[in-house]
Order: structure tokens, then sequence, then C-alpha cells
């Protein structure tokens, strides 16, 4: 499958393949994301979904092919320019800041928003934003109660509420989510939902997932990730309609 | 809690300042090496308290500010117009230089591999220095002299003491500004979780780099303040004693809590200047001691206290319980027991003993051990040995309510989050 | 030309001596997690148990004794000591051993003295292998390579021929998986320690006679097999072998040359001849403990995961 990408397409994968060793994970993946799209990555354990989204965030280099965002090469980039580039992800198991206030876990997100890395001194105005932006944030992740209890003491929903803010708060236009939902119940799977519609307005979203419920709840198109390479790309009604993707899930056995 | 720390270090500074009006210089003495030592283990703290990163090869750049300012201090008698009060900032400076070299290659790697490396460094440079005998004076090391500046001469202990007592206090209020600084946040990060600090868009090497060379200008200006103090330098402090002790001193007061490391460096420091006199096996028994605390009180003596602070105005426990106090009177017995067993057999092994031996026309002449003579091969000195290990250990059982031996399960040492002191 | 050979003979003989060390500490590691920093204590406490019952039974059952009570005590401290904190994490763990190391460091003093002692090659074992052109040629260096190439072989064969070996091999890659299956990878894990050290002690008994038996043995030598480890990659053998052969021969290759670095850069046409002073001047010879140190920061700038390192950072 060939792909022409289009102005409006903000990640471009080109035959991208990875290997560990003489273990083929993935094999020419050509994959185009729209701006503003959201686009769920599923399929068997196994598959290589994950290998996968960790190729597009920065943690595996590539074997073959390349990655573009907004045009521009990113494949082998460290991830802090990554991040700089625009790119913010997620992770499986919860990576916030244990022992530190909920309130710094978010600071931190927009300090490096506003470029202050190298900051010694709470100088200038730029501050007063930056607390106000960590205070809306923390309103808008219903975490504001929370705000100077150690990240860790959260219970587990919010802990992943906070991974997630953590992850849009550095202002990335492309946000990855790895499993968002994963460990949770239906209740809070409807919950996370519209909260990451909500924090994810007008940024481009990609992210893995497992639960059905999400993939219909938030993406606009899905890929299906089956056995190194990419079996279908489609809305969710396409994907689920699809009779090569319900024989990658479920085998033979089932017609 | 706040306002109970900052008036209740003023008060200290009031007592620390007003201690040379006693004129008992011995304790000045002690006072000096304590405040170096608690210097240069607050440094070590910033990298692993702070940053997360644990170093065993500390005392390279502690033995390079040594060096750096005794050749300062060597330039400034041959006229140089350099006030002495800042030589420090020499020995801070060549700490920070050499600390941002080695620290960018030991913060290449992480977890033990960074240990490892900054053992390899210091190794690296303390070999240097016993074979480069020019620049470190080989085993006579370098000596100099303190230059007078203004009013003040230099030439006596009070003087020097109000000097590292200054420096002190200046280091102190550095180090908790900056732990306070948006950047501190940044390596407290780097701490929790690296990964996520890099992800969201900090480059994490060059923090790290960068806080690997504050610590270590920190342990150099401690060794500046030591060749300010002793008037000389010496390769010996570039070894891997000096790196063991202050792993030992910030272990033992706790490194959790700012003022552990100055706790632990009092604490080992007073030790040594007491106890050196009176056996050779003092460093034994502060292993010990550290093996103990990293088993069964890992966020030492200090964490150990700000706990019981904790809980006692939590209303779950009192200062201490009885079964605590019998289980503490009982440890105290076994440890006399296993000390006196300990000077006993070496002071039997030593090869001064044959000698007394044959002099003593055969027999075995008794140790003196707490101010007893005890004969080694006679039933007393077993049987006191027997005796205050069974008591002790009688005790220590008897005392064994939940709270008794609860003490002696082993403890983690990371902190749980939620359990700041 | 026999310089060159008996140079490279040392090499490898005191290559394969720290391989010895190394690998213990490699594959603890690899297996566990675990950086065990006494295991450097335990090359110590071989050559003074080898020391202490040589001189009453023998070189040789001094040997077997001194292997044989490291191996206890290096299963005792993992039983009762490393085993207590092993859940808390890899920092307590390695703080634990560090103190051990330090405490190991004063009992051997309170034992022994702060000196050397004189521990060193029986009469008997004095005589040259062969010669090399006409250097005559030690036959305890020869001792030294065949008694490590010997426990490799053992070790190897045990390791891939028999179930035990098989059970080992994969409980080093994915303990839990072994664990699941019902094997106890706790003591599996002892036992590999155990063997490690006693793999560390023989080196040092008969090391020790041959090098030196001090009190400053451990930390000396620890520092290099860290080196060893950092170079080759944390969990490699393979890894473990080439960087200690390679430190090996490069470290006796220097003791050979007496130039020093001025003398190379003034032949280059860098320096005058006045300015080889200090640093400079001190001859490649004396240089040789510093090597390894140079080598891993040579490794760290290329090659940071080291020659068999993995991917991860």
């Amino acid at each position: 499958m060939t792909i022409t990408p289009t102005p409006s397409d903000v990640l471009v994968l080109r035959s991208v393949a990875k290997h560990f060793g003489q273990i083929r994970v993935l094999e020419n993946i050509d994959l185009t994301i729209a701006r503003g799209e959201r686009h769920a990555l599923i399929g068997p354990n196994g598959a290589g979904k994950s290998t996968l989204f960790n190729l597009i965030s920065g943690r595996f280099p590539l074997s073959a092919g390349s990655i573009s965002l907004n045009a521009r090469e990113i494949s082998g980039l460290p991830p802090h320019l990554l991040n700089r580039a625009g790119l913010g992800r997620s992770f499986q198991i919860t990576h916030i800041f244990n022992r530190m206030s909920v309130r710094d876990n978010i600071l931190l997100s927009v300090m490096s928003r506003h470029g202050k890395r190298w900051s010694f001194l709470r100088r200038g105005s730029v501050w007063r934003t930056i607390d106000e932006e960590t205070d809306g944030l923390l309103e808008g992740s219903n975490l504001a109660h929370h705000a100077d209890r150690d990240a860790g003491t959260l219970p587990y929903s919010d802990q992943r509420a906070l991974e997630i803010c953590m992850t849009v708060a550095t202002g990335a236009e492309i946000v990855l989510l790895d499993e968002p939902t994963a460990g949770m119940s239906r209740e809070e799977t409807a919950l996370t939902i519209s909260f990451i519609r909500k924090l994810t307005e007008g940024r481009t979203l990609v992210m893995v997932e497992h639960d059905m419920d999400v993939v219909f709840g938030l993406a606009d198109r899905v890929s299906v990730v089956a056995n190194g390479s990419i079996l279908a790309t489609g809305t969710p009604q396409e994907i689920a309609n699809d009779a090569r993707v319900r024989k990658a899930y479920l085998g033979d056995a089932v017609q | 809690m706040r306002a109970f720390g900052i008036s209740g270090f003023v008060i200290l500074i009031i007592l620390l300042a007003a201690a040379p009006l006693t004129g008992d210089m011995s304790m000045l003495n002690v006072l000096i090496k304590v405040f170096i030592a608690a210097i240069f283990a607050l440094g070590f703290n910033l990298l692993w308290g702070q940053a997360g990163l644990l170093s065993f090869g500390h005392a390279a750049y502690f033995g390079i500010g040594t060096f750096a300012a005794i050749y300062l201090m060597d330039v400034i008698d041959r006229g140089l117009a350099f006030p002495t009060p800042l030589v420090p900032l020499a020995g801070a400076a060549a700490g920070f230089l050499f600390g941002l070299v080695a620290g960018w290659f030991a913060t290449i790697r992480s977890g033990v591999y960074f240990a490892m490396i900054t053992v390899a460094l210091a190794e690296l440079t303390a070999a240097l220095a016993v074979k480069w005998e020019s620049l470190f004076g080989g085993e006579a090391g370098i000596r100099s002299i303190r230059s007078p500046w203004g009013p003040f001469k230099f030439q006596s202990t009070t003087d020097v003491y109000y000097l590292i007592l200054v420096w002190t206090v200046l280091v102190i209020v550095f180090l908790l500004w900056l732990q306070r600084s948006p950047w501190g946040l940044i390596v407290r990060g780097i701490r929790e979780r690296e990964e996520r600090v890099r992800f969201i868009g900090y480059k994490s090497h060059a923090v790290k780099t960068l806080v690997f060379a504050i610590s270590a200008a920190i342990a150099g200006l401690a060794g500046a303040l030591l060749a300010l103090s002793n008037e000389a330098a010496n390769m010996v402090l570039l070894q891997s004693t000096g790196s063991a002790f202050v792993v030992l001193n910030t272990v033992i007061g706790g490194a959790n809590v700012f003022g552990g490391p100055i706790v632990g460096a009092a604490l080992t420091t007073i030790f040594s200047y007491y106890v050196a006199d009176i056996t050779h096996y003092w460093m034994l028994y502060l292993g010990l001691l550290f093996i103990a605390l990293v088993l069964y009180a890992p966020s030492g003596l200090v964490g150990l206290v700000a706990e019981r602070a904790k809980a006692v105005r939590g209303g779950e426990k009192q200062w201490m319980s009885a079964a605590e106090a019998m289980l503490i009177a009982g440890l105290a017995t076994l440890l006399a027991g296993a000390v006196l067993a300990i000077e006993l057999t070496g002071a039997v092994l030593a090869p001064e003993y044959k000698a007394q031996i044959l002099a003593n026309s055969g027999q075995w002449p008794a140790v003196r051990v707490f101010g007893v003579a005890w004969p080694p091969l006679s039933p007393i000195s077993f049987l006191t040995v027997i005796a205050l290990f069974g008591f002790g250990i009688g005790l220590m059982r008897a005392s064994s309510s939940n709270s008794g031996w609860a003490l002696f399960r082993p403890k983690s040492l990371v902190l749980k989050a939620g359990s700041k002191s | 030309m026999e310089i060159f050979l008996v140079a490279l003979l040392n090499g490898l003989v005191y290559g394969l001596l720290l391989f010895m060390v190394s690998s213990g500490l490699t594959l603890i590691f690899g297996m566990m997690g675990v950086l065990n920093f006494a295991h450097a204590s335990f090359y110590m406490l071989g050559a003074y148990l080898g020391f202490a019952t040589a001189r009453y039974v023998g070189f040789f059952p001094g040997l077997v004794l001194a292997t044989a009570g490291v191996a206890f005590v290096g299963y005792a401290c993992e039983q009762h000591l490393l085993r207590k904190v092993r859940s808390h994490g890899h920092v307590q763990e390695l703080l634990l051993t560090f103190g051990l190391f330090f405490a190991i460091d004063e009992l051997v003093k309170l034992f022994f003295g702060p000196y050397p002692v004189a521990y060193s090659i029986p009469e008997s074992l004095r005589f040259a292998a062969f010669t090399i052109g006409g250097t005559e040629y030690p036959f305890f260096r020869v001792l030294i390579g065949m008694t490590a190439i010997t426990m490799f072989a053992l070790i190897f064969v045990l390791l891939t021929f028999t179930r035990i070996g098989m059970i080992v091999r994969a409980a080093v890659q994915y303990p839990a998986m072994v664990s699941a299956l019902g094997y106890n990878v706790k003591q599996v894990f002892s036992a590999l320690f155990a063997i490690g050290a006693a793999l560390a002690g023989l080196a040092g008994a008969i090391g020790g006679a041959f090098y030196s038996t001090s009190p400053n043995m451990a930390g000396e030598l620890g520092a290099i097999v860290f080196v060893v480890v950092v170079v080759g990659g944390l969990g490699s053998l393979g890894g473990a072998l080439a960087a200690s052969l390679i430190i090996g021969v490069l470290v006796s290759a220097a003791v050979y040359i007496d130039a020093s670095l001025g003398d190379l850069a003034l032949s280059l046409g860098l320096i005058s001849g006045k300015a080889i002073d200090g640093l400079l001047a001190i001859p490649l010879s004396a240089t040789a403990g510093i090597i390894p140190y140079v080598l891993m920061l040579a490794v760290l700038l290329v090659r940071p995961s080291g020659i068999a390192g993995e991917e991860r950072s």
C-alpha cells in the first residue's frame, strides 16, 4: 500500500520496520495520520502495536523506514527533542513523580512548555502564567482538591488522569496515549473517555487500546496491527465489519 | 513546623558562634572537623537525596578542592592580593570543573552503572595523584600557610573556626535555595522518573551533569576548608576511605531529611575523634553500625526520629514504649558483649601481643577494655562475653511484644509517597 | 619478539584471573539486578583464607579450604543479609553490599593486621614451565591460567549439558517464568551467588600468593572489576571475558613500555624536549594502573552500553 501524504497529514510513517535481533516484530508499516484526527491502534496481543507506538514516540530506534512529523524527519530524535517538536506521550505503566505533589507533577510539564528548563529564580510575569495554567489543568483534570498530595498516594484512576494531564500539559499538538484505560472499571473508563476528549480538543491523538468502547467512543479512524503489519485502516464501523480483522482476532474458527 | 525549624536553626548558629568563648580549643577543633564533614555530606546528598544518584567516589572532588586551595594559598603567600576568606571558592571552582567532566561521563549511564563509574573515576584520580608527585606532593603532601587579610590574622583556631562556620551557613542556605528553585524540581523529577522527565522535554543528561558538578563543587569547597584548617593537602584525601565515609555519614544521619547528613557527619566525626584513641577497631564498629542501619533503619537516625515524631503527633505512638526501652537496653548489652569480644580478639591477634607474651614468660597478659583488665584465656572473660550476649538477647526477647521486635524487621529504604517527614 | 610473547601471556593470565572474579559479579547482576559491592571482598577473603590455612595444611589443600570457606561466607551473606532487603529495591541492597565491603575490610585488618601478609608461592612451585627464546616462563602463572580455564570449562559443561544448568540459564533470563514453572528460583540464585563467590575466592587464593595479599586488595581489584563490567556490558559473560582479556593485555603491555607520553609527543613533533615534565614525564609503564579507567572512559564515549551490552540506556 503506497501512501501519498497530503498537507493535512501531521504524522507520516513510511516503510517502517523494527527488528529485535532475528525477530521481525514490524515490517513495512505505512501510515498517515491527519491533523486533529483521533486514531486508535488496535490488534491482538503480541501483534506489534505497542512496539509501533514506541517507535512513533521515540522510545525505540527504527530498524528501517522513516517517521516524519509536519514533514520533518523525527526518527532517531531523542525524547526531549521529540517533545519540543510537538509530540507528547503517556505510558502504560504510570510514569508520574510519586514523591512530588500533584501540582508539582503538572508544573514540570508546564515549565517545559514555557521553556523554563534552566530556571533558578522565579522571576518574570511568565511565572504567573505558568501557575495559572497549572491551576487550570488541575481543575480540568479534577485533581485540584489533591493538589498538594504526593502523586503516589492518589487512587489509580486519578494517577492515570494525572499521567494524561502531564502529557497534554507540555502543549503537545500530537498526543500519544498508551492504553489510557488499562485496569479501569467501566465507570472509570467512561469518565476517562470524556476526559480525554476534553483534554485533547483540537489536537491530534494516537492511542493504543484494547477496549472497544474506548475505540468507538473516541476514535475517528482505527488501524489494526496484526502479525507485524497493518491489516486495515478505516473508521471504527468499517473495521468492525471487516472480515479480515475478525479473522485476525478470532482466528479461522469463527466465520 | 517550618517556623520551629528556622528558629531552631538560628539558635543553633548563635550557640555555635558563642562556642569560642568557652576557650575550649579541642572542642573548636572537633567542631571544625564536623563542619567540614557536614558540608561534604550535604554536597554528596544533593546528588543522592535530590537527584537519586549514589556516588561512591566523591572523595576525588574533595581532594581536588584541597589541592586547589593549597596552591591558591601559596600564591597569596607570595603576594597575590586575594582575600583568604574567599580561598574556598578555588576549591569550589576546581570541584565544579572536574565534576562537570566526571559527571558528564558518569551520568551517561544510570543506576548501578553510575555507581561503578564513580568508583572507577575516583580510583583513576587517586592513582594519578600517586604517580604525579610534582603536583600532588607524594606521601608528604603539600604545605602552605594562611595569609592574613584585612583585620583578620587567621593565626588562631578561633579565626579559622569562624571562617568555617560562616561558610557552613552559606552552603546550607545555598542548598536550601537550590532545592526550592524551579530547577531543583526538575532534579527531583529525574530522581522519581527520569524517562518521564525526558519525554516532557528536558535534557536529563545535561541536568544530571550540572547537579553532579554542583555536588562536586561543594565537596571541593569542603576540601578547601580542610586545606585552610590544616595548611596542608595530601593525596590520601583522594582515596576511597573518604568516599566511604561520606556515604556512611549520609546513611547514618539519613538522606531524606535535609539535616540528616549534617547529623550523620557530626556523629561520625565526634565518634572517631574520641573513640579512635581508645580502640583500633572504631572503623569496624562504624561499618557494623552502617550495616545495621541499612537493614533496620535505612532512613537514618534523623529519619527514625522524624518518623517517630510524626507518629507521636498523629497520636499513634509514644516516644518510646516500655517494650522498646527494654529492647534497646537488651541491644546495648548485646553490643557491649560484642565490643568486648572484638577488642579481646583484636588485642590477642596483634603482633605486639606475641612480644608481650614472651616478656611475660609465656603467660598471656591481660587486655584492658572498658577500664577493666581481662585475662584473655581466663573463664571470666569468656563467661562475661557469653553473659552479656545471653542477657542482651534475653532482654530483647522479653520485650518481644509487636512493638519490640518490629524494630528488627528489615525496613525499606524507599520512602513511600506521602510519608515525607 | 619474546618480550611481546611474554607480555601477551602475562596479560592473558591476568585477564583470566580478572574474569574469574568478574564473571560472578556480572552473572549475579544479570540475574537479579544485584550489584555486589563486596564481590572483590570475596577475592580478598580467598587470599587471606588461603594464607591462613596453607601454613598448616599445605598450599593446594589451602586452596580448597579457602574456596569452600568463601563459598560458605557468600552463601551465608546472601541468605541472611542480602535477601532481607532484596524486596525493597536495588539501592538498599547495593548499600548493604557496600557496608559489607567496608566491614570485611575492617575485619580482615582485625584478624590479620593492616599490612600485607607474607602469602607467597610455595618453594616447590617456583620453577619454569617453559622457555620462550631466552626467557623462562614461571609455572605459577601457567597454573593461574589453567585453573581459570578448567573452572570455565567445568561451568560451561555444567550450564550447557546438565538439567540444573538449563534451569540456571533460564532463571538468569526469566526468573519469574522459571519460578512459575515450579522451580525454587531463590535457591538457584543463592547457589549461583555462592558459586560466584567461590570463583572469586579461588581466584584470590591463587592470585594472592602471586600478586600480593593486603587489606587494600578488595578496593583496588573492585574498581577494576567494575571497569570490566562496564566495558563488557552488565550481564554478559562474553563481554566480561573480552573486557578482562583486553584490560589484562593492555596493562601488561604497558608495563614493558618505558617511553613516556612526552617521548611519544616529542617523536611526533608535537612538543619540544624541554616541555616534557609533570604528567608527560611519567613513563607509560607507571600508568599501567590507570589504563583500565581510561579504557572505560573511552568506551563510555563511543559505545555506552559496553561491548556486549543491550540497547537500553
